[in-house]
């Protein structure tokens, strides 16, 4: 009898050990997606504010991380009444989610994603807001802001997953929040210098190293195999499911990049590569919410629409005359608010393409707007209060020479050697 | 036939640009440079370490029109470039003896046009 004991408890110790394998190296993908949102979007912007970006996914990483830790984590997975939990540091005991991996390592994972949602926004206010209030409103978004919508997400007493609401690695959660937060930003900081004329006319400001942001959105590509899989939690018991959603990941973000090769193609006479590394960004962020309960086809489906939806996005943000440097608005948000909704429709169960009727699609429409609504309120409110009492924006001087060399005292190419 | 060498502030280069090509001045040529005048010398921070910075970043614009262009020409540089401070760069105004445009092998002021 004794024998047997020790064998379970032998067992147990096993499903935990790969268990933790699989989520830290998970964890690790996710996080070298900050080296991506770096890239691409110092990429995006001109060389004179290419050190800038850099400090902001810093500021993101590392203020961010540290808010997460304080209370972020509280709020996201304590005892949820619904709305948000209180906690300290990384919570003790059961977290209901039934766990193989120690709550330390389930912490550093969902960081991962606060740290993703953060790094949304630096893209969008990019070349033109101060570092000093941007870390402030970095500690408020991941103490805060970003928990909540996890709890309500994620946290098994969050009154979205208590509705059904499915988001599997956050297409609403972590997308549509940074990129609603990024509109919000975007709208208060006003856009670039010499962006929009007065008589209308959009000036387009191009990246200056597209070979940069393109290898940043290869990182992001790579590091998604960690965002989406990952999100299982556990290996042991999950086979079938991880492939699943490697492969959905995988189908949807091609499908992306092909709806936008010719969408642009067709639209414009050219293929425009810059509009590619979106589209297939776009349909990464597109799939996040349903990788796990859709087939292969509507995963394509899914990131085909998606890429298509980019290119319509971007162009429409820029005549509303909200600047968004890097186009996280329209990849993060819009197709946020897409693939989350798309799984009312393509889930294979409760899908309404697939005889499930529309109770998904309503419970998703209604989880994607609270979490959109809820971004873009406290975001435009914080933003406010930024504005009128420490100053959100540098002044026309600094923009002109450039923050790197303005204020950073660097710049990313200083010297003829 | 002249040429104007004109350093300005890389954040002017669009107006200026545009003032050109509205008084029918579209040709130009730009390089970016570094230099050194009358403005205040800056530091930058390199991993600790302190350094001047002597040399600023500026653009130099190449442009060489007819002689009748040349008031026109200065005056779209002056209104667009300047800042009012030490730093806004200089203009330099040279002769020249001829130009040729090789697809068409023309010279003179028709290669300029």
């Amino acid at each position: 009898m004794q024998e047997i004991t020790e064998l379970a408890a032998q067992q147990v110790e096993v499903i935990r050990g790969i268990d933790t394998v699989w989520v830290a190296i998970c964890a690790a993908l996710i996080f070298q997606m900050e080296g991506g949102f770096a890239l691409l979007e110092a990429g995006f912007i001109r060389a004179k504010n290419a050190m800038s970006i850099i400090a902001k996914v810093i500021i993101d990483v590392a203020f961010g991380g540290l808010a997460f830790f304080l209370v972020g984590f509280g709020i996201a997975y304590g005892a949820s009444n619904g709305w948000f939990a209180f906690d300290t540091g990384i919570t003790d005991g059961d977290l209901g989610l039934g766990l193989t991996v120690s709550n330390n390592l389930f912490w550093f994972i969902q960081l991962g994603f606060a740290m993703a949602a953060i790094s949304i926004v630096s893209g969008a206010v990019a070349e033109r807001m101060k570092l000093w209030p941007y870390a402030l409103f970095v500690f408020i978004f991941c103490a805060v802001m970003y928990p909540m919508g996890a709890n309500w997400v994620w946290n098994p007493g969050g009154w979205l997953a208590n509705m059904g609401f499915n988001d599997f690695a956050g297409s609403a959660a972590v997308h549509t929040m940074g990129g609603f937060t990024a509109l919000a930003a975007a709208i208060v900081l006003g856009p670039r210098l010499g962006k929009y004329q007065d008589n209308g006319e959009i000036t387009p400001i191009p990246g200056h190293n597209l070979p940069l942001a393109a290898v940043g959105a290869f990182m992001l590509w790579f590091g998604w195999f960690g965002f989406n899989p990952g999100s299982t939690l556990a290996a042991v018991g999950n086979w079938q499911l991880i492939g699943q959603v490697v492969s959905n990941t995988f189908l949807a973000s091609a499908a992306g990049g092909v709806a936008t090769m010719a969408y642009t193609h067709f639209r414009y006479g050219q293929i425009d590569i810059t509009m590619v590394i979106n589209g297939v960004l776009a349909g990464l962020v597109a799939i996040t919410a349903g990788c796990n309960v859709v087939g292969p086809n509507s995963a394509i489906i899914i990131g085909f629409i998606a890429g298509v939806l980019v290119d319509v996005a971007v162009v429409v943000i820029d005549r509303m005359k909200v600047d968004d440097p890097v186009g996280a608005i329209a990849v993060h948000g819009i197709n946020g608010v897409w693939g989350t909704i798309a799984v009312g429709l393509f889930a294979t169960e409760s899908g309404l393409f697939f005889g499930g009727g529309a109770g998904q699609l309503a419970t998703q429409s209604i989880g994607v707007l609270a979490i959109a609504a809820f971004s873009f309120v406290v975001t435009y409110v914080v933003f406010q209060i930024l504005k009128a009492t420490v100053g959100v924006r540098v002044s026309r001087e600094v923009e002109n020479t450039g923050i790197d060399a303005a204020t950073l005292g660097i710049e990313s190419y200083s010297t003829f050697e | 036939m002249k040429k104007i060498e004109a350093i300005i502030r890389p954040s002017k280069l669009q107006s200026v640009q545009q003032g050109l090509k509205k008084e029918a001045i579209p040709c130009i040529t730009v390089i970016p440079v570094k230099g050194t005048g009358l403005q205040k010398t800056y530091s930058e921070r390199y991993r600790g370490a302190e350094q001047t910075m002597i040399l600023q970043t500026r653009v130099m614009i190449i442009c060489v029109i007819s002689d009748e262009n040349l008031e026109t020409c200065i005056n779209v540089i002056l209104e667009n470039a300047g800042t009012d401070q030490t730093g806004d760069g200089k203009i330099f105004v040279y002769d020249v003896q001829d130009a040729i445009r090789i697809s068409s092998k023309v010279r003179g002021n028709d290669a300029i046009r």
